[in-house]
Order: C-alpha cells, then structure tokens, then sequence
C-alpha cells in the first residue's frame, strides 16, 4: 500500500521538458533581457567611439540605457527567482530541512506566496503609471532631438510582475505538495507498522 | 503607535523575516510598504510609492554599471587572465619563503583592477593557485587561506561592484569612491605579503614545507619577454578602464562598457570563449545583475518608508543628546555590519544600513568618500567570516580536492579577517590613507 501512494505522488512531478510550459516563457524573457544587455554594450562603446572618432555620438544613448534597466530587470525576475538566484539568506531554511522538514516546506510556501503578493500589488499599482504613459504619450528626451515613447518600459514592468507572482504562486504550490506528500508517505508507513 | 515605532518595528520585523529566509527585497518592500500604510493611513500613497519606486528608483543611465561591470567580471574570469597573472607573480616571488602565498595576493591585487566582484576572484584562484600550492607542499589550510582572505579585494580595489552600490545610494561620486579605494587596498595587500611572510617564519609546519625540488617547469623558466607577454592585456585594460575613469574620458558607465567590450575581446582572442559559453557568461550576468537590481528598488522604497517615519531624525537627534563622538559612532556601526555580515551577503547589508546611516553620518559633516571604504571593508570582512562567507563557499564549491571542508576553509581565512579589522582601524584613524587620492 504504502508503495502505491509513493509512486501515486511522484508521477504529477515529471510533466517538465515540453515543448511549451511556463518555465520556457519565462526562459524566452530572460533571454530578451540576457541579450539586451549585450546590445547595450554595443550601443555604448558605439556611442563612445563615434564622439571620440568623429566627434558624433548617437543620439539618445543615456536614455535608452536609462530605460533598458528598468526593462531587463523585470524581464528577467521570473527566471532569476525560479533558479534561485535572487538574495536571501536560507541559513535557517536549510537547518530545518535537516531536522523538521515538513515546517521548512511550510515556511517557504508562506515567503512565497507573500511573494506572490507583494508581485500582485505592485503589479495592479503599476496599472495607472503605463495607462497614463500610454493616455498622454509621455516621452523621454528632448523634442527635435531623441525621443522615445515611456510605455512599452511601464508595460515590461506590468509583465514582469504577473510573471514574477505566478512563478511564485507556482514554486508556493510545491513548497505545499512536498509537505502534503511527505504527510501522506508518514501517515502510509505508519500504517504498515 | 508613533510614527517612529511603525518605523523600528519595521525595521525589526525586515531584520527578522531576512534571517528566517525571506527574500531580502520581498521583505524590504512588504515591511516598508505597511510602515508607510499604518503611519499615512493612506493605502494609495503606500501602493503608489511602491510603484514609483520600481518604475524610477533605477532609471537612470549610471544604473548601466551594474550589468556592465558585472559581465565585465565575469568576462574575465573565463578568459585565463588569471592564471597569467599568478603565473608571472610566481616567477617574481620564486624563492621566497611562502613566494606563492605572496604570488596569490599580489595577482588578486591586479586582478582586482579589473574585476569588482570578489566571487570571481574567489573563483579564479581557486582554480589556480590552491592546485598550485598543494602540489608544492604547502598545508590545503594555509593554501584556501590565501584565496579565500586575498579574494577580498575584488571588491575594495576598483572598479568594486559595492562602491558603485554605494555610490548610487548616496549620491556620492563613483569616480571619487574607486580612487579611494586604491591606497587601502594596497595597504591591505602589503599587510596579508607580510602576514604570510611572518607566518611562513615563525609557523612553517601551519604553512607547510616547500618543495624545492623543481626548476624545470615553463612557469620557472620564464624569461621577461614571456613575462612582459602574459601582462600586456590585463595592464592595457586596466589602464582603458580606471584611467579612462581618472582621467575623465568616461563616465562610470561607459567605461563599464569599454571593459566589458575588452575583457570580451581578450576572451575571444585567448579563444577561452565559444558562443555557447559566451551565452552562459551573460545569463550569469543577468541573474547577478537583476537580483543586485531589485534589491535597489526595495532598498528605494525603504529608504522612503525610513524618512516618512522620522525615525533617521530621531536617532541623530538621540545621537547628538548622547554625547557620543564620531568615532563612537563608527564603532557601534561598524560592530553591526560585522554581525550582519555574519548572517547576509554583502549587498542586503549595504541596502538596509545605509539608508538608515546616510542622513545621520550627513548631519555629522562626515566625507562619504571616507564613509564609504569604512563601510565597504567591513562589510567585506562578513565575506569571509563564518557561518555565511559567501567567498568561502564559493572557494569551497571551486575546490577540486573534496577532502578540504568549509572549516579549513573559514579557519585559513581568520588570519585575513585579523589583519582586515586591523587596515580598517588604520583607515577609520587615517582617513588620508583613503582620501589622499582623491582630488
């Protein structure tokens, strides 16, 4: 009996590597911003090299790059926070993996879905920033020299945080099915005995 | 409850949540935001400055440099720069008693020029130079010592990842910051040359007996031309990067942009980097780069959530009725980042504190330069200490040889850790150790 439940509950865990999931849209962003930053570095050393060459730089570089930040960042917070790659301390969070598992997969699911959120709130304040950009074409640079339209930076922000919050919302729900079938393996063995 | 209890709770509640393994900047942003919910009343403005915050806290053409110096770092670390440079250290310091400890330190001091994260450096060495000095007999203690304790000034020695950080959060100048950072990362450098060198004196079964039996391998035989060779790209670079700084060529950005198109080059040319490869060093570039990132933004909106509760006001005006001079101050300051630094990596401990310090050490009339490599040194001296040096874990996880555990690790590195507090005592006395370059 207890066998059954295990193999019950490890099958629902292998549905990764298709061809379109979750986890590929988010790798599909990282991407965009992971390449944006080398077009970056293009466009500066451009910049340089034209105002010391032939004493013309490009247009509108600052702002460009001013922009660009914002927009990479939150192109690639979903990944970054699916690999693990973003800041916190997990001292205590592996101490209890050791000895109570169960209350470290409880935990982390509540960081996560705060998480979640806190993505959600800053997601639906951030609405009324890209409909404004988006009513009054608000623009930066200067007119007749560079401009650039501000919303599809504030629309990024608005992707970035749905994406953000769902990945959380999804690495919450494994926190909370790893501790629901380490309960259910308990209560199984238990019953053997 | 007063606005300034809203704002301590936050702050113990931010401080208690990041230890319990929170995400740094989710805790930051969920405890600043509820501050300045309770003490506004007012859940539209707490929302809308969260908001503002992320869409124009790092809006700016300087915020370029972090992704810029980051991949530059990265860059060169995969492009055997390194081991050029240990290997001409090595033949300079050949016969010298704890030479190669000394070769260690003095290539991680040029290494650091061109590189402003001490994970890299960390990385490199061990790598190079732990192989290197085990082989030729010294203990695997005193040889993870080395790299673990050199690998420090990656960061103090510009261009420093935490001084552009820094920088941005105070506004001080980033150009002014990264010649500061020159004279005391010298100074600590001589101090750990002459740390090994009293150690492979008067504790030479600690450091280990050297072999002195070769003379035959290609780094022994170097001959100048070869040595001048192995130099040439790392001197050019760091002469375009930090020259181009000081002499007002580029501004922090672009010569992040220059480097990184440098260390690209040289990778290329070295044919160390295929495209495969060159995409991993990016996506790297990319997590490192965002997580530094979001973490400002957070860093924003608490800084904001600090000043609306009056709390920074509070404590300098408690400062100031308790008598306590600059140096007490200091000292209480730099007590604290040393137990953070026991817990938190390097950037969440220059993102809580220094909002907080920033307007207190400004009424005092403090030069930020000077506040800077203070604080830098001593939030470096956590890298390296137990039970989170994240340098540790990173020589620990480069290792080749398993049987070193983090403890041999941690334990080779404490003699660095002494001779660290002791350059950041010299600094906080002597603040022209640091200013004197600084025009």
């Amino acid at each position: 009996m207890g066998v059954n439940k295990q193999r019950e509950i490890i099958i629902p865990v292998v549905n990764q590597d298709k061809w379109f999931s979750y986890g590929a849209v988010i790798s599909f962003m990282n991407s965009i911003g992971t390449a944006w930053v080398f077009v970056l570095l293009i466009i500066i050393n451009l910049d340089i090299g034209g105002r010391a060459l032939f004493n013309h730089p490009i247009r509108g570089v600052p702002e460009i790059v001013a922009m660009s930040i914002v927009a990479c960042v939150f192109l690639q917070i979903p990944h970054t926070l699916k690999v693990g790659r973003l800041t916190r301390s997990d001292i205590l969070l592996n101490w209890l993996e050791t000895r109570y598992p169960n209350f470290k997969n409880f935990l982390e699911g509540i960081y996560f879905l705060t998480g979640a959120g806190l993505m959600a709130i800053l997601f639906k304040s951030s609405i009324k920033l890209f409909t404004k950009a988006w009513r009054i074409d608000e623009y930066v640079g200067a007119q007749g020299d560079f401009m650039a339209p501000v919303w599809p930076v504030k629309l990024i922000i608005l992707i970035g945080c749905a994406a953000g919050a769902i990945q959380f919302i999804l690495m919450a729900f494994t926190s909370f099915k790893k501790l629901t079938a380490s309960k259910a393996i308990r209560t199984g063995a238990g019953g053997e005995d | 409850m007063t606005d300034i209890q809203v704002g301590l709770l936050s702050i113990a509640g931010i401080l208690f949540l990041i230890y319990g393994g929170m995400h740094v900047a989710i805790a930051l942003m969920l405890l600043s935001l509820s501050g300045v919910w309770l003490i506004k009343g007012n859940w539209v403005i707490a929302s809308k400055l969260l908001a503002l915050a992320a869409s124009d806290s790092i809006s700016g053409y300087i915020f370029g440099v972090v992704p810029l110096f980051v991949l530059m770092g990265m860059l060169i670390s995969v492009s055997g720069i390194g081991k050029d440079t240990f290997d001409v250290a090595n033949r300079l310091f050949k016969g010298i008693r704890g030479g190669l400890g000394i070769s260690t330190v003095a290539a991680n001091a040029v290494f650091a020029a061109v590189t402003g994260i001490s994970i890299a450096s960390a990385a490199v060495f061990t790598k190079v130079a732990v192989p290197e000095m085990i082989r030729l007999g010294h203990t695997p203690r005193f040889a993870v010592g080395v790299v673990t304790g050199s690998s420090v000034l990656g960061m103090l020695i510009p261009p420093s990842l935490l001084l552009i950080l820094f920088g941005v959060l105070t506004e001080t100048s980033i150009g002014d910051l990264f010649k500061a950072g020159i004279m005391p990362g010298i100074l600590l450098s001589v101090a750990y040359c002459a740390l090994i060198l009293f150690m492979a004196w008067r504790f030479p079964d600690y450091v280990g007996q050297t072999k002195k039996k070769s003379g035959t391998t290609q780094v022994e035989q170097m001959t100048i031309i070869q040595a001048i060779g192995k130099l040439i790209p790392i001197v050019s670079l760091i002469a375009l990067v930090l020259g181009g700084i000081y002499a007002g060529w580029f501004t922090p950005t672009e010569s992040g942009a220059v480097g990184a198109l440098g260390a690209l080059l040289l990778a290329l040319g070295k044919g160390k980097l295929d495209r495969y490869k060159f995409w991993q060093v990016l996506t790297e570039t990319g997590h490192v780069s965002v997580a530094i990132l979001f973490l400002l933004i957070a860093a924003n909106i608490y800084g904001r959530m600090l000043a609306i509760s009056g709390i920074t006001g509070f404590v300098a005006t408690w400062i100031g009725g308790s008598g306590l001079g600059l140096y007490a101050i200091l000292t209480i300051f730099i007590v604290v980042v040393l137990l953070m630094g026991t817990i938190l990596d390097s950037t969440s401990i220059l993102m809580i504190v220094i909002p907080l310090m920033y307007p207190i050490m400004h009424d005092m009339g403090v030069n930020f330069v000077w506040f800077g490599i203070i604080t830098v040194i001593a939030i470096e001296i956590g890298l390296i200490t137990p039970p989170l040096g994240i340098a540790a874990y990173v020589v620990k996880s480069t290792l080749d040889d398993q049987s070193i555990t983090l403890n041999d690790v941690f334990a080779g590195a404490f003699p660095y850790v002494l001779i660290m507090i002791a350059v950041l005592i010299l600094v906080v006395i002597f603040p022209q150790i640091s200013l004197v370059l600084v025009r």
